[in-house]
């Protein structure tokens, strides 16, 4: 990809992850670090998909397991998920994703969310990327993270 | 030997200090600075082993111990005979400078002053230029 | 030297300046008001001097005409002072602080634009020259505060008002009128106290009031006294300087401190602490990453001693680093004598502001994030709080008010109070207002019946910020709602309790977010928890041959008998919804906390240790579930959760509403509207009575068979006492129910305990009740509606009066509830 002969605001760069099926990005200037399995202390009382907190180096982060956000099963047993540390407006979360994929550049503008995707996952994909071998799924960062909607999830989205 | 000539630049403001030392720098004095008369003492005590300053540039009011007093305290001590003293006044203080020069300062200039009128000061001192008689 | 050398090196000369001018100017305002009270304190007086002459020197060698100007005629104003020729008052200091604030204008200026700026210290200059000449002032006016109360005000971009607004008419003791204002005031500081929740930067201009100022005694015949004055000065002198010659240690405290803070530490920038915090971060997890390689097989004993001792340094250097974050209160207190000076001044009022535990330490974002509505309460207190002198008097106090700022470690929390001994808040006043301003009947209707107590924290509400009354100080502006909002932001609460001549205090308590704080490290449901130690009073373990008969059931909550109380206990696990910590047949670890001055037990499977744990923010997440305040990092690396202990109490349902210390002044009476535990018991088939559960001394079922009858009434024997019994269904001219097994509720009136006999014992609840008043019944305080149904609420003292006024006569009758309690009975009958 040759950056200069194209305008900046025109190039998508995501952060891939494997999910279950799904391929998501998460645009790359949101992600704040990826770090490798750690213990979590579960945070009782907490909306389903919060499954812990972790110690990132001296900040306390909390996690969300996006298997659940997005309604999928849970992660074969013994698997050890990687996280995905995003920051929006100052606020680091974590959000646990299977695997960790290439970081992905595209020119092309995200097309429309398509309906043939589960509402689960819908809610919380903000476009999605023809990539020559898979579909890319746009992740709405804020929406997976957002507090309210991880509070209502257990009615609404799951 | 020829080593460069010293002035303890003595003023409770850093600021103060940084002026003072700078003016003096560029007519090629080395400086020591204390921040109260009583540090002053301590900083040429510690200092008299390569010998005594050759001058003591001393601002009026200070705490703990202010120019006045340093001035008496320099001249108590036989082995700083030698050291000139200027005291740095303002008009406040301008009505005592008597008393400052009876108790043994040298000179005083008063603020603000330029770096001529120091130099000037430092010549009537014998300390600069051809004054020099060492 | 290059020429961009050289700028660099005045660069850094000027920083220096504004440094050790600012320093200088914090000092001053302090050193000021404390002179204000104590003209003769020559050591203090030497020390704002100097702090004015440095500046005054400096500003010449650096090229700043006009504050050399201002700062040299405060100096020789006070150079006056120092030869004793003139004594200082109140106009002298208020055009002192005026020349202080203009300096601390100019070096905002110079700070922002390297320049002094376009200004004209004239007026100024005029008056401080005719305050050191003792004549008075060139202009002389009619002009008071309202005048003063103009442009520069509305104009600063203060991100906080001036003052407050909203209940100026809430306070009985409202502002007078400036112009009536002690005779001997100079309301010249308007202009001073505006700006100062501004930043420096935005500080507006300095408004110079011309005033009336009085002529100084001493300077009365300045000049034939020159000589004199001269000779005495220099006596001054020698005596100062003998005295610092023989005490160097003891010369002006001002002074002494700075030295030693200068002496014992440096500054270090704040965002070097940061990266610093960040990094010992990084270090504890190589830490942990190491502590686990060496504690495998293949490790020498040297390699897991070296671990071990590397494990130990860093969690100290860790808790270390993270104290650098701290900062005492006293530190942003320090301008706030200055402020309460200069508005009472300009309300006409006489105000002493007394300031305990300046040393309580915060984590230093808190401490910026409280510092303004710490001051916007001050102001408050000041505006609407303290009553001009004459009113103060008449209503027999002290002239003088009194503002207390008092700052402690309370509980796991930081807590402020804002104390002053004014007239309080008119709670009539505040309820007609809010009813004023409110269209919807059902919401009056409940403004109509509000106790006091919510009608007073209505302050704090945005409806009732629009102001009707402007007094001259508060001007227009945002009011007490901003100060919650504020507070609120950084978790943190704020009350207000009042008492009508009396005085107000304002309670902020602040989460120790990102504070060290000593806690208790406890295990339940297979997770570490850990408790703020302000909030643990004891641990309590419960053997397991004890467990059955110290814990029991009632109505589904779990009680336990401590030293005679009934405490209500939560069991940890259970809550949280984990596995309960109790196992069949073992002990129970029951940690005894208090929020609030009440108690309750949590029942956990394990206490860890205690230890000083840095206090973590949590995400919003599970911040929103209410009974974590935090996280921190155990030594280990992993993260431990904070218990929120009024978190806890209040998802337990567990709070009684009533401190533990006088729980004998229960009863019903308070309020017409209450809010605490209640036991509910059945009285015969149909009734239902309550008592507050914190009247309840224990539980008993004892046998019928036991029961004596006597003159008196029904006595049962119980623990080596006599215990009278008084039937609950018989109130209601029901069967007694002395049969079988009784329940039994032991309480005490007056020193004598009393056994209630009720037919069954339905449920505890916590809820707001809404006394209906006007039972006829003796010994029953009204009804509600509990849990549904009518419920006649039981008052204690009453009953026995009614039904057993020989165990009272016997007893200490001064109990007011008592005698009340007699009376009712006398007309009743």
């Amino acid at each position: 990809m040759t950056a200069t002969t194209v305008l900046s605001t025109d190039i998508h760069q995501y952060c891939t992850m494997f999910v279950g099926d799904l391929a998501l990005g998460v645009e790359i200037g949101l992600v704040q670090e990826i770090v490798r399995h750690m213990d979590m202390t579960p945070v009782p009382l907490s909306p389903p998909a919060v499954v812990g907190l972790i110690n990132l180096r001296g900040q306390i982060v909390t996690a969300i397991d996006l298997r659940r956000r997005l309604g999928l099963e849970p992660a074969p047993e013994g698997h050890q998920p990687v996280h995905v540390v995003i920051r929006i407006d100052g606020r680091a979360v974590s959000v646990l994703a299977d695997r960790i994929g290439d970081v992905v550049t595209t020119t092309a503008p995200a097309d429309a969310v398509p309906d043939t995707l589960a509402p689960e996952v819908r809610h919380l994909v903000a476009g999605v990327h023809q990539l020559d071998d898979r579909l890319l799924l746009k992740l709405d960062a804020a929406a997976a993270i957002d507090s309210a909607r991880l509070w209502a999830a257990p009615r609404d989205e799951q | 030997m020829i080593s460069p000539r010293q002035v303890v630049v003595v003023d409770d403001s850093r600021a103060m200090r940084k002026l003072m030392t700078r003016m003096i720098g560029s007519m090629g004095f080395s400086t020591l600075e204390a921040d109260n008369g009583q540090h002053a003492l301590d900083v040429i005590e510690a200092a008299i082993e390569s010998g005594p300053p050759d001058v003591v540039m001393a601002d009026w009011n200070m705490p703990e111990m202010n120019g006045l007093e340093l001035v008496r305290h320099l001249r108590a001590d036989a082995r700083l005979d030698g050291v000139r003293i200027l005291m740095v006044t303002s008009e406040s203080e301008i009505d005592r400078i008597e008393e400052a020069l009876v108790s043994g300062a040298d000179e005083y200039l008063m603020k603000p002053f330029d770096k001529e009128a120091l130099a000037e000061k430092l010549v009537l001192l014998g300390c600069l230029g051809e004054g020099i008689d060492e | 030297m290059t020429d961009t050398a050289r700028d660099n090196e005045m660069d850094e000369i000027v920083n220096d300046f504004l440094i050790e001018s600012h320093e200088n100017l914090d000092q001053l305002d302090r050193d000021l008001v404390d002179l204000e009270r104590d003209p003769t304190d020559g050591e203090r007086l030497a020390s704002v001097f100097r702090a004015l002459h440095t500046i005054k020197g400096t500003s010449g060698f650096l090229g700043y005409p006009k504050l050399q100007a201002a700062s040299h005629a405060a100096e020789s104003l006070l150079a006056r002072l120092r030869s004793g020729e003139l004594v200082l008052d109140a106009s002298i200091t208020s055009g002192l602080l005026a020349a202080v604030d203009a300096v601390r204008e100019m070096l905002a200026a110079i700070e922002a634009h390297g320049e002094e700026g376009d200004r004209d210290d004239s007026a100024l200059i005029a008056r401080l020259v005719a305050l050191t000449e003792g004549t008075p002032p060139p202009e002389s006016g009619p002009a008071g505060p309202s005048a003063a109360w103009t442009s520069p005000v509305t104009e600063a971009p203060a991100p906080w008002p001036a003052s407050t607004t909203e209940l100026s008419a809430a306070w009985p003791a409202a502002t007078p009128a400036a112009s009536g204002a002690g005779d001997e005031t100079t309301p010249a500081a308007p202009a001073a106290a505006a700006p100062e929740g501004a930043p420096p930067e935005a500080a507006a201009p300095a408004v110079e009031v011309p005033v009336e100022v009085p002529v100084a005694p001493a300077a009365a015949d300045a000049g034939p006294a020159e000589d004199h004055a001269e000779h005495q000065h220099a006596e001054n002198q020698h005596a100062e300087n003998q005295h610092a010659v023989r005490k160097p240690a003891a010369g002006a405290d001002g002074a002494e401190v700075r030295g030693g803070v200068a002496d014992s530490s440096v500054r270090v920038d704040v965002t070097v602490l940061d990266r610093l915090v960040n990094l010992v971060g990084e270090l504890v997890l190589a830490r942990n990453q190491i502590v686990q390689h060496t504690t495998s097989d293949n490790s020498s004993a040297e390699q897991v001693a070296t671990a071990q001792r590397l494990d130990l340094l860093i969690s100290e250097l860790q808790g270390e680093v993270m104290k650098t974050r701290m900062q005492a209160i006293g530190t942003v207190w320090t301008r706030f004598p200055r402020v309460v000076r200069d508005l009472a001044v300009t309300c006409g009022k006489q105000v002493r502001l007394e300031m305990e535990g300046t040393d309580t330490e915060l984590d230093r974002t808190i401490l910026e994030a409280v510092r303004d509505p710490m001051l916007h309460l001050l102001r408050n207190s000041v505006d609407h709080g303290i009553e001009p002198a004459d009113v103060r008097v008449a209503a027999g106090k002290p002239a003088e008010g009194l503002l207390v700022l008092r700052a402690r470690h309370e509980a796991g929390h930081v807590s402020i109070e804002i104390v002053d001994d004014g007239g309080g808040i008119d709670v009539e006043r505040v309820r007609a207002k809010a009813i004023a301003g409110e269209r919807d009947p059902d919401r009056i209707a409940e403004l109509r019946t509000m106790s006091n107590r919510d009608v007073v924290d209505l302050i704090f509400s945005p409806g009732l910020s629009t102001a009707t009354e402007v007094t001259n100080v508060s001007g227009r502006g945002v009011g007490m709602d901003v100060v919650r909002t504020h507070v609120d932001r950084i978790g943190g609460t704020i009350e207000v309790t009042t008492a009508a001549g009396v005085g107000t205090t304002f309670k902020i308590r602040l989460p120790l977010t990102l504070a060290i704080i000593p806690a208790l490290v406890v295990n339940a449901g297979g997770q570490r928890y850990a408790i703020p130690h302000g909030n643990v009073v004891e641990l309590v373990r419960v053997d397991a041959a004890k467990v059955a008969t110290a814990i029991e059931v009632v109505a589904g909550a779990q009680v336990y008998r401590l030293r005679g109380r009934l405490l209500p206990l939560v069991d940890l696990g259970l809550l949280l919804g984990l596995p309960s910590p109790r196992t069949e047949g073992g002990p129970v670890t029951i940690v005894v906390v208090h929020i609030d001055g009440q108690q309750f037990g949590l029942i956990v499977s394990g206490l860890s240790d205690t230890q000083e744990i840095v206090v973590k923010p949590l995400d919003q997440v599970a911040a929103n579930i209410g009974v974590f305040s935090g996280a921190t990092i155990m030594g280990d690396g992993g993260v431990a959760l904070i218990l929120e202990v009024n978190g806890v109490a209040a998802r337990a349902g567990v709070l009684t509403g009533e401190p533990v210390d006088d729980h004998k002044a229960g009863g019903y009476q308070a309020d017409s509207e209450s809010r605490r535990s209640l036991l509910i018991l059945a009285a015969g088939a149909t009734h239902r009575v309550a008592l507050p559960l914190d009247d309840v001394e224990r539980l008993e079922q004892l046998s019928a068979a036991d029961v004596e009858r006597t003159t008196n009434g029904a006595i049962v024997q119980y623990r080596g006492q006599m215990l009278p019994l008084v039937s609950l269904p018989g109130l209601f001219g029901e069967n007694e129910g002395f049969e079988g097994m009784m329940r039994v509720i032991v309480t005490t009136i007056t020193g004598r305990q009393v056994g209630l006999v009720a037919s069954r014992i339905i449920d505890i609840v916590d809820e707001h009740v809404q006394v209906e008043r006007g039972s006829t019944r003796a010994g029953l305080d009204g009804s509600a509606i509990i849990a549904g149904r009518a419920t006649e609420l039981l008052d204690v003292g009453d009953l026995i009066a009614a039904v057993a006024p020989d165990l009272l006569a016997s007893a200490d009758t001064s109990a007011a509830g008592t005698k009340r309690a007699l009376a009712q009975i006398g007309s009743s009958r």
